[in-house]
């Protein structure tokens, strides 16, 4: 691999040069026209590891449609709200959480819950907004989601793979902070993503390259330069990613079979293997998705269906994270944009509210075994510790390192903080 | 809530029929706009304008030559109609003696179907890019379908914003109301995209503030807002199985009110007022809100309508426009040659702001159709030529389907259908292969509109394009090599194909030595072909 990468940047560099006028790549690019081929890119890695020893990174379960609090980590055992699930013990004395949960049950000494949480986004596309960017949508100004933020925080400039990975479901996009933060969408991770791997050998595809590069220098002094020169980039980072060995991060058939088991044999067990896997290479953010919470209807059957391979993936995430000694810079968060009505409805189901539900949160400093906030006996109101979404996302910044209030640019011509408002939920740290 | 379907789907149909049988019921009811035949030509105003341009420019710096044939003729098709020419149309363009043939070739294109749904699509993606609404909130066939009518029939821009701010009814059934139901029918956002939109006035930021950039004050936004602070969305019932629709309809009363900042408990009510300080009362029911805010909105008097639309447009053929943004005509750098602008702006006026009158200025301009400039030393020329800037989606699937001989159906592509995001599904296929993987705002600033690794790696790696530049079935190469064409003529080809035009002596030289040099003829063609599709070039509009 190494010579027949190092033949195609020789003639990518000379042909074009590889300096972007955005920044991209800008320190690398200048050092790489004097540095024969592969061992610029060599010495982009090795840098990027050192770097990423003292990096923080975060993966984010998302439960698309609004987990049911009742269901997960807050149940009312002899409620009359809470219908006929049971609550049962954890690893943690005292802290119980639903039925349904056993294994993240047993690893709950890890985990801070949260079950105060509050807000007044009741609508998926809205209330979704909001849980991923720390704002509520408001016409024009189109807000970065929270990974392209941490990617652009803390990712490594010159890594050969995406900062930000999410993996079955699109996520929430980079908006202002520009495209090289935006989410590397993965839609099946039982298998390597599309396109991926050539279809013509390695070698060839270098001389494609090389021909490719060739055309473009008339196009390139005909008026173009910027934007072949931007092309060029772009061609070079997805290039090194195909021809990287990192890649093999997309594939989990490198997983052995009991590694791959004990996450589930399922799409979200197998996203969140991914997902280790790729914050081993060296990626930012993961976001691992699971769909099908918002249960109006028959929820108790959706939920048996829905919550074990989640409850198996997260808690084989926490334990394989802990065990690798990932865990400690590694921010794991579990949420949905909303919880579920305390009143079951007409269809054995629960409606939409946020006016109270839970999420939790484990590593990078986050203290295990604990529970934020409550709700009253009915789950209807918060009484205790209320957390308002910009609180919660002031805390992800807290325990990744990350200045709040830090401002960028935006499409509108003002600048705008990470998180406006709120503050850190302290407690979540011990 | 419930509400029969009957009722409203009557006052839809009876608001459509008005203003199918008064076409002109926009321009006249907004204080009468001058009649068209009044309204300056296009030739006229395009001269103008090119005299206005060059006033000012330094001698010293050169103008880009001319354009040549294949290049305009590249850049109009892209632009009007969304597709590159073919070979036989690039040829006989180039042959044609007819001094009037640029002309007479605009008109042809601002004549086809193709024209009514590239424009259609543009505006489409730019009213509901942001929204994450589910197909339930915006039923975006029937948005499309409505769409392109109305540049089929060339209907006036205001009639057409008046159509969406004041929809009224189901959106299964009233076309126009999925601009609103596709917002949730939520007023604050209704009323910041109506107006970043139409006026290019971006209010939203004093939402919450009064605004630090510019003029406006937090209570003006709040007073747009009332406008549709009696519209109301209502669930539906799924009846037909395409899931639960959604409905705008007027409430009885009601007042829209904002939070007062020094006491959050106490809200004030906000009386339904334009910027330009003309409103309606508070016992103004929802239609007349509506009805009013369209006049005042497509009102001549109103400084916004017109100029942003000229500006938006100018920006989508010229990769650069009079403001930087196309949504910001207040807060940002100072507007390039203002006064321009504004002569134009009141030109499209007087012709009761014909979407093709304007189409067909632009593209008489001698700025339209110069050789690009690169964008890099635009200041230096500022608005004298055309800047690169990428096709939209839809563009790019269509010059994939030239380039590469491929049919929208083929089934034995695989066409790997992305996540159910909340992002419409727009279409299905590898039309929507292509469309997700190059999806972007159509009002982001061309410069800043970059491409993504799945976009590089689809062109790079992908089936589709791997099997159609193969030697290999039923493909252009395949037949080209059966035939036993010199490499020569391929390589005509494949640049008429892909770019639509034919290779430089130079770019001819660098393929006829590739190919030469290749272990396997066969192989060195089809390299040659896959960098066409993969270079700048091909994405680009120059």
């Amino acid at each position: 691999m190494n010579g027949q990468a190092q033949t195609w940047v020789n003639v990518r560099v000379t042909g074009a040069g590889a300096v972007s006028r955005r920044g991209f790549l800008r320190k690398a690019g200048a050092g790489a026209i004097g540095w024969a081929g592969l061992n610029w890119l060599d010495r982009l890695m090795l840098h990027a590891d050192e770097l990423r020893r003292s990096r923080k990174s975060c993966i984010l379960l998302w439960m698309a449609g609004g987990p049911s609090q009742f269901e997960t980590l807050d149940p009312k055992p002899g409620a009359e709200t809470q219908g006929p699930t049971r609550a049962i013990p954890t690893a943690v004395p005292g802290i119980t959480i639903a039925e349904h949960w056993p294994k993240t049950a047993a690893v709950t000494d890890e985990l801070a819950i949260l079950r105060s949480m509050t807000s007044k986004e009741g609508n998926h596309g809205r209330a979704t907004y909001l849980l991923h960017t720390g704002y509520a949508p408001s016409g024009g100004v189109v807000h970065p989601g929270f990974g392209s933020i941490v990617a652009n925080e803390l990712g490594p400039t010159d890594l050969d793979l995406p900062r930000f990975v999410s993996i079955q479901g699109e996520s929430i996009g980079p908006s202002f902070l520009g495209v090289q933060y935006a989410p590397f969408v993965v839609t099946d991770p039982n298998r390597p993503p599309d396109n991926l791997t050539t279809p013509v050998s390695g070698d060839r595809l270098q001389r494609r390259l090389g021909l490719l590069s060739e055309l473009e220098a008339p196009f390139a002094r005909n008026g173009a330069a910027d934007q072949v020169r931007d092309h060029q980039t772009l061609y070079a980072q997805t290039a090194h990613m195909v021809l990287s060995p990192r890649v093999k991060a997309f594939d989990l058939a490198a997983e052995p079979e009991k590694v791959r088991d004990t996450y589930g044999r399922n799409s979200f067990g197998q996203g969140c293997l991914m997902a280790r896997r790729l914050i081993e290479a060296g990626v930012t953010f993961v976001e691992v998705q699971s769909t099908g919470w918002d249960t109006h209807g028959n929820e108790l059957s959706t939920l048996k269906k829905l919550i074990p391979p989640v409850d198996q993936g997260m808690a084989a995430l926490v334990t394989d994270l802990a065990q690798r000694g990932l865990l400690e810079n590694t921010l794991v968060i579990w949420m949905g944009e909303f919880g579920r009505q305390p009143r079951i409805n007409l269809t054995a189901g629960r409606d939409h509210f946020p006016k109270a539900f839970n999420m939790a949160m484990a590593g990078c400093g986050v203290k295990g075994g604990q529970v934020i906030g409550a709700t009253d006996k009915l789950g209807t109101e918060v009484v205790d510790r209320p957390v308002l979404v910009a609180d919660l996302f002031c805390t992800f910044c807290q325990a990744l390192g990350i200045n709040p209030r830090k401002e960028n640019q935006s499409n509108v011509g003002r600048p705008i903080k990470i998180v406006e408002e709120g503050q850190a939920v302290m407690e979540v740290f011990g | 809530m419930m509400v029969g379907r009957g009722l409203n789907w009557s006052f839809c149909a009876v608001l459509v029929a008005m203003l199918i049988w008064f076409p002109s019921f926009t321009a006249k009811a907004a204080d009468g706009g001058t009649p068209k035949a009044q309204a300056p030509t296009e030739r006229e105003v395009a001269q103008r304008l090119d005299h206005a341009l060059l006033q000012g420019h330094d001698p010293a710096v050169p103008l880009p030559p001319p354009a040549d044939d294949e290049a305009f003729l590249r850049r109009v098709s892209l632009d009007l109609v969304g597709k590159l020419p073919n070979a036989d149309a690039i040829d006989a363009f180039v042959a044609d003696a007819d001094p009037e043939k640029r002309a007479k070739q605009i008109e042809h294109l601002l004549r086809s179907e193709a024209f009514a749904v590239n424009w259609s699509r543009y505006w489409r993606d730019t009213l509901t890019y942001h929204t994450p609404a589910s197909g339930n909130y915006l039923r975006w066939k029937l948005f499309d379908e409505w769409m392109v009518d109305q540049f089929r029939r060339n209907r006036p821009w205001g009639e057409i914003v008046r159509a969406l701010v004041t929809a009224t009814g189901i959106n299964d059934e009233c076309a126009p109301v999925n601009y609103l139901t596709a917002l949730y029918g939520n007023p604050v956002e209704i009323a910041a995209t109506t107006s970043r939109v139409f006026l290019g006035v971006q209010l939203q930021c004093a939402q919450c503030h009064n605004a630090r950039t510019e003029p406006w004050k937090r209570e003006q936004f709040h007073e747009l807002v009332a406008f549709f602070g009696r519209a109301k969305i209502i669930q539906h019932k799924d009846v037909d199985g395409r899931g639960t629709p959604y409905a705008i309809e007027g409430r009885a009363d009601g007042q829209y009110s904002m939070t007062d900042k020094k006491d959050p408990q106490h809200l004030i009510v906000m009386t339904p007022r334009f910027l330009t300080g003309e409103s309606v009362s508070l016992e103004a029911s929802d239609a007349e809100r509506r009805a009013a805010l369209a006049q005042f909105l497509t009102s001549p008097r109103n400084p916004w309508f017109a100029r942003s639309y000229v500006n938006r447009m100018w920006t989508a053929l010229m990769g650069w426009g009079f403001y930087a943004s196309v949504n910001d005509l207040g807060s940002g750098p100072a507007p390039r040659f203002p006064e321009v602008l504004d002569r134009l702006a009141a030109d499209w006026t007087s012709t009761g702001y014909d979407i093709q009158w304007l189409f067909r200025t632009l593209a008489l301009t001698q700025v339209y159709q110069r050789h690009l400039q690169p964008r890099t030393t635009s200041e230096a020329l500022p608005m004298l030529a055309v800047c690169p800037s990428r096709l939209r989606p839809e563009q790019i699937f269509e010059a994939l389907v030239k380039a590469l001989g491929f049919s929208e159906t083929d089934k034995s592509i695989p066409a790997p259908a992305p996540s159910s995001a909340p992002a419409v599904a727009r279409h299905t296929g590898l039309r929507h292969m292509i469309y997700q993987a190059f999806k972007v705002d159509p009002s982001l600033p061309a410069d800043e509109v970059q491409g993504t690794i799945p976009q590089a790696l689809l062109m790079m790696n992908s089936v589709l394009v791997n099997t159609f530049v193969a030697a290999k079935g039923k493909t252009y190469l395949a037949e080209a090599l059966a035939k036993d064409l010199p490499d020569e003529e391929i390589l005509l080809s494949l640049y008429e194909r892909t770019l639509a035009r034919k290779p430089s002596t130079e770019e001819l030289a660098i393929c006829k030595r590739y190919v030469q040099k290749s272990a396997d003829r066969k192989e060195g063609l089809e390299d040659v072909f896959w960098s066409l599709v993969n270079s700048t070039e091909f994405l680009l509009k120059d």
